[in-house]
């Protein structure tokens, strides 16, 4: 559907990536990453070097008005001067005679009904949202693109726009490159994300493989996996490893199966989601702690910062779970996961 | 409430007017309602209403062709950066010359006749509105423009839907201050060069040392300025009900 082929200019450095037909695909990265950039060059907002393909066809030669593209800006930019009625038709009233039935319909899916005379001025926050979403999809696009719509909006109305549109998505199968730089809310979109760092692609995948199996550092750091420790593998017998956290003491037992070439030095991430807090000692990896540091609430679950001889560690329980007298950090040598730096 | 206590310096100011004038006693500073009687007077005479109505006309057609020709050009400008390349230096040599400037200029090349009030009402307002008109299209934030192409609309669709109405802001600021400025180049220009007019009519009051009628000329072109301003103040909210 989109084919990106060695795209470069003074933010990007040679993207190549493939989008396919009815896909929710997620560009996730830092600012300044070139999330916005790559959004721009397939619209033809900035020049760039390399090749865009939709539907196997080279856009450089397309005008912008004729590539069917629907754009919600960060920003919105929804026309100030008109009503939102006006603001929806408006790429419609220029291609087409009868657009009455598509707006209408639209301002149902959305429920904008009581909303249609207002000026923009007049809304809120998450009404502006609806209203850009719906002027882009009026154009019947074959491609959306989002580019941070939701970062100015309250935590609800944030969730409740990202479900609307998730199933708006998918309901019409338009194939969609959201931009964020949240990668809880990459987590809950996207079908692929692709995560970059100053102008390039750092992994690219299915977004199990790209929260459970980070490819770099950075990219483990930046889904949230805090616990990220450099190392090296001392021992391996009976396809378990003893990992040595660098300038500490402590040995993790990582399960690995395949051949793993274990005097290298490598990085090693432990979801704080799999890890537990126990009374007694349980699981291969079990270790007293020291002092918690801090405990965060949030909502149902709790962030918890523990000291263990000379490291820290992140832990998220269900509230449920936690308790003072619960001493043991345990998790399973099966959680461990191994990045190799060398 | 905010409006009356507005009309109390004014009443201050004119209840002062009228106990100094009395005290002085004097042609050179009539009291205020000697100047309302004489106002009254020139009226009923006609001769007020006839001058009144020269300068009217003259600023009229010379605003409008100036204004209009001022958004044209102005508008063009701010939206095509070759042709603001190439019409940008002519007209940042010539803005800054002040309209009556070209009045020596003008009366050899026009001679006196209506064209030349009219002529220099027509340059007092074209400078600064196309100056303006083109700043106002440039400053349009250029995602509005993307947005409007990304959603299928052409370059004068864009201009004409988007940028335009977004730049009417400043349009109307620079429309504002050349609607009162039209007036007082106006009158300055009668005073100097045209027989008639309200400028006119107050350099004839001047050589027969008539203050009062002077004063009532000034009134004329006080409350004019005033109500051109309001009403473009007026045109701006009716055409932009957006800006809240």
């Amino acid at each position: 559907m989109i084919d990106i082929k060695s795209l470069s200019n003074f933010i990007l450095k040679d993207i190549d990536l493939s989008i396919k037909k009815g896909e929710l695909f997620v560009l996730l990265g830092p600012n300044g990453a070139g999330k916005t950039t790559i959004l721009n060059a397939i619209t033809g907002f900035c020049d760039y070097k390399g090749n865009i393909y939709i539907d196997g066809k080279s856009i450089e030669n397309i005008p912008i008005k004729e590539r069917g593209i629907g754009y919600v800006f960060q920003d919105l930019y929804l026309f100030p001067h008109m009503k939102v009625y006006e603001n929806i038709a408006f790429g419609l009233k220029i291609n087409k005679k009868t657009y009455k039935t598509r707006v209408d319909k639209l301002i149902r899916l959305l429920n904008l009904e009581r909303l249609v005379d207002r000026y923009p001025y007049n809304l809120s926050g998450g009404e502006k949202q609806k209203v850009a979403l719906a002027r882009a999809l009026a154009i019947d696009p074959k491609i959306i693109l989002m580019d941070e719509p939701l970062n100015k909006l309250d935590y609800n109305t944030a969730n409740y726009i990202r479900d609307e549109f998730k199933k708006i998505q998918r309901t019409t199968g338009i194939t969609t490159i959201y931009v964020t730089h949240d990668y809880l809310e990459a987590r809950i979109l996207a079908d692929r994300i692709a995560v970059l760092k100053d102008g390039k692609i750092e992994q690219i995948g299915e977004k199990e493989d790209i929260f459970y199996y980070p490819k770099t550092g950075f990219v483990a750091k930046f889904v949230g996996i805090n616990n990220i420790f450099e190392g090296n593998i001392i021992e391996y017998n009976n396809k378990i490893a003893k990992f040595l956290i660098k300038n500490s003491k402590i040995v993790i037992n990582i399960k690995i199966d395949s051949d793993f070439s274990y005097r290298e030095s490598s990085l090693l991430c432990i979801h704080p989601e799999k890890i537990s807090l126990n009374r007694e000692p349980k699981e291969d990896n079990h270790f007293l702690l020291s002092k918690i540091i801090y405990i965060k609430d949030r909502g149902p679950l709790l962030d918890i910062k523990v000291h263990i001889k000379e490291l820290d560690f992140d832990i998220i329980l269900a509230k449920a779970a936690f308790s003072l007298e619960n001493r043991y950090v345990c998790f399973s040598s099966n959680v461990p996961y191994l990045i190799q730096t060398t | 409430m905010r409006k009356i206590l507005g009309l109390i310096p004014i009443i201050i100011f004119i209840l002062i007017w009228q106990l100094v004038a009395r005290a002085a006693n004097s042609e050179l500073f009539p009291s205020f309602t000697e100047v309302i009687k004489e106002a009254i007077y020139l009226t009923k005479d006609g001769i007020l209403f006839k001058n009144f109505l020269a300068s009217l006309f003259r600023v009229l057609i010379g605003f409008s062709l100036g204004a209009t020709m001022g958004i044209l050009v102005g508008t063009i400008m701010g939206f095509n950066r070759y042709i603001n390349s190439t019409l940008s230096p002519i007209i940042s040599i010539i803005y800054p010359i002040p309209a009556l400037g070209w009045l020596p200029i003008l009366m050899l090349w026009i001679g006196i006749n209506e064209m030349l009030p009219i002529t220099i009402v027509f340059i007092c307002s074209f400078f600064p509105i196309c100056y303006n008109t083109s700043y106002g299209i440039e400053s349009v934030d250029k995602n509005y423009i993307y947005v409007a192409q990304s959603l299928g609309a052409s370059k004068m669709m864009t201009l004409w839907k988007v940028v335009f109405p977004l730049a009417l802001g400043n349009i109307f600021v620079g429309l504002r201050l050349e609607a009162g400025m039209a007036w007082r180049v106006i009158i300055a220009a009668e005073m100097i060069a045209i027989p008639t007019g309200i400028g006119a009519l107050m350099m004839r009051a001047e050589s027969l040392v008539r203050m009062d009628v002077i004063i009532v000329c000034l009134l004329v072109l006080s409350v004019m300025t005033f109500l051109f301003e309001r009403f473009f103040l007026y045109l701006e909210k009716k055409t932009r009900p957006w800006n809240p």
